[in-house]
């Protein structure tokens, strides 16, 4: 039994002490970390998604459990914009000393580049350790399509922050394409650190009792476990394809056994999203399971693992 | 108010699990402590969530504080009406299960209790009776409590309200079976007398009642203040999801019920019935859906 396990990993420069991150828009740093220190469990914040500007989000009702399965969201980006951000919110993630991720969405290519350019300037960007570019919204310039579903947007939203942005860049897609990897490629073209895979897979449910959708906006994001077999398929392919580019794996991950799971696909990295809500403490338990595991295994680096499900005889691609 | 009391994921053993009315509940919990763990403690207004006894994927479903006791022992009242308190409803003395909490604000304390009125509907009941029993076992003047609900079966805590407010309850039935036939807005309009001199009020209960009930406080006696406690879906219960959201209309970003509230002072909300966006939308701005 080693006791020297190592957890962490390094993406663009930057190291991260453990390999287990939350996933955005899934967490409360200052509650969780009543409840257990952020530091014991988690190797970097990911930030909500934030806007340029203040966004109020969409009305109630946003989210529906789905049980057995997971949930669907409809929150509409609901944050208090790019300013707060700086001028507040960065100052009390300091207090973690874990890499903060700044999630980042906006409404053309040019306000993306004017979001990197802002956190570049401001007096406490230097908190931001890399910017995770939200695809899954749409571009207001063109009529209202996803960024995420165009290889062209994604390349120019993503080459814009990291021509900008001084510090690694990852691409977070949406898995709602017919392929993944035309925009994988892309986000890669553009200059992306790392892929983060996958965003939430666009749903529905009817409430049968009241006979009209459960959500205000009638579609939203499906996230937890139900998704992961579309995570673990896309991050599959992208590792297949363009093994040097680390890949941020995401989608449906509750315990230790699915973080294996994504790092022998091809994940270098994990975030942790839906779970959390039913056990604030999930990170914790994943992380000393995953210590557990390394040491039974006689594994001196967890991040050994990633893409070694990948043999030479694997048939499909 | 905010309240800062020690929050942990408590291991809770089911001291006691009775049906006290139709459909209604009343679940007793012991947390048992690991070493080092703070005692369970929590205010009139707070809440918990409580993780279902199954091992798939769902939401833990946020349920108020009746009261608590020596221990850290605690009671939560609740009515079997969907998926998760009909799991709920199976649990068994000696069964296990964990709880998160306290989470949340809290009531206000009333500076003049002696007036200060309470109005509850349905299960909404549950954190008006932890603020007026906590009135009481300090050594205040009792306020007094408004009860509207449909049946006298649907009443399921008459014998601990008694105790706890005496003269100073009045019930409502829809059907009559129990005190002043008619909602609770039919049981206040008997009491303007008392709701004029009222300084404050703690509304709890459906939307519906407490946005009535609300306006008629403040057409009865415009300086009234009022704190109304809210109920939304709420996924996770922690500040993470940005799902259990009100409006409000003192400022441009919603409000989480879950950290924020769920107690609010009632002129600060819009309240979802009077929630300006049409049901529906289009597809694109669902594609903007993801967190």
């Amino acid at each position: 039994m080693r006791d020297d396990v190592d957890l962490g990993v390094e993406i663009g420069g930057l190291r991260f002490p453990s390999l287990i991150l939350n996933a955005s828009g899934c967490f409360n740093p200052s509650l969780f970390h009543r409840v257990t220190p952020l530091e014991t469990c988690l190797g970097g914040i990911v930030t909500k998604t934030v806007t340029r500007q203040p966004t109020p989000g969409n009305p109630q009702q946003r989210t529906v459990e789905l049980p057995g399965v997971g949930m669907l969201n409809s929150i509409g980006l609901q944050n208090p914009g790019l300013d707060d951000f700086l001028d507040r919110e960065i100052l009390e993630l300091a207090q973690y000393h874990l890499p903060v991720v700044l999630s980042i969405s906006a409404r053309s290519v040019d306000e993306f580049g004017e979001m990197a350019r802002f956190v570049m300037e401001h007096p406490h960007g230097d908190g931001v350790k890399a910017i995770e570019v939200n695809l899954s919204c749409p571009n207001i310039a063109k009529g209202g399509v996803d960024f995420g579903n165009a290889p062209q947007t994604v390349r120019d939203c993503t080459r814009i922050v990291a021509q900008t942005f001084d510090r690694p860049v990852f691409a977070k897609l949406t898995p709602n394409v017919t392929s993944i990897l035309p925009v994988a490629e892309a986000a890669i073209e553009g200059g992306a650190h790392a892929l983060t895979a996958i965003n939430t897979v666009l749903g529905s449910a009817i409430d049968i009792r009241a006979k009209r959708p459960h959500l205000r906006r009638v579609s939203g994001g499906y996230s937890g476990p139900g998704i992961k077999p579309i995570a673990i398929h896309a991050i599959w392919q992208i590792h297949r394809h363009f093994p040097d580019t680390p890949i941020i794996g995401v989608g449906g991950i509750a315990d230790a056994a699915d973080v294996l799971e994504f790092l022998m696909a091809g994940a270098s990295l994990v975030q942790v999203g839906t779970s959390c809500f039913r056990d604030p403490a999930v990170f914790r338990k994943i992380r000393e399971d995953l210590r557990q595991y390394c040491q039974t295994e006689e594994l001196a680096r967890l991040g050994a693992l990633t893409g070694c499900a990948h043999g030479e005889k694997m048939l499909t691609s | 108010m905010p309240c800062d009391t020690p929050l942990l994921d408590y291991h809770c053993h089911v001291l006691d699990h009775r049906t006290v009315g139709n459909r209604l509940k009343l679940l007793t919990l012991r947390p048992v402590y690991a070493p080092g763990d703070p005692e369970f403690h929590c205010e009139a207004g707070q809440f918990v969530m409580i993780d279902l006894p199954t091992p798939v994927f769902h939401f833990r479903r946020p349920m108020s504080v009746l009261t608590t006791y020596e221990s850290g022992v605690f009671e939560i009242f609740y009515k079997i009406h969907g998926r998760g308190t009909a799991m709920m409803a199976e649990l068994q003395p000696g069964d296990e299960l964990n709880v998160l909490g306290p989470l949340g604000n809290t009531f206000s304390l009333p500076a003049d209790p002696d007036s200060a009125l309470l109005v509850g509907g349905g299960i909404g009941i549950a954190p008006l009776y932890f603020l007026g029993k906590a009135l009481k076992e300090s050594g205040q003047p009792v306020p007094s409590c408004y009860y509207g609900v449909r049946s006298q079966r649907e009443i399921g805590l008459l014998e601990p309200l008694t105790q706890v407010f005496g003269d100073c309850l009045h019930i409502a039935t829809d059907d009559g079976s129990c005190g002043t036939p008619g909602n609770v807005c039919h049981l206040l309009n008997l009491h303007e007398s008392a709701i004029r001199q009222a300084k404050e009020a703690y509304i709890c209960g459906p939307t519906v009642m407490m946005k009535a009930a609300s306006t008629l406080l403040k057409t009865l006696n415009p300086a009234i203040r009022t704190e109304v406690s809210l109920e939304e879906h709420m996924p996770c219960g922690t500040g993470a999801c940005t799902g259990c959201v009100v409006f409000r209309t003192d400022r441009l970003l919603p409000s989480k019920t879950c950290v924020e509230g769920p107690v609010f002072p009632v002129e600060s909300i819009v309240w979802p019935t009077d929630d300006p966006f049409p049901r529906g939308g289009n597809a694109e701005a669902a594609a903007c859906a993801t967190t």
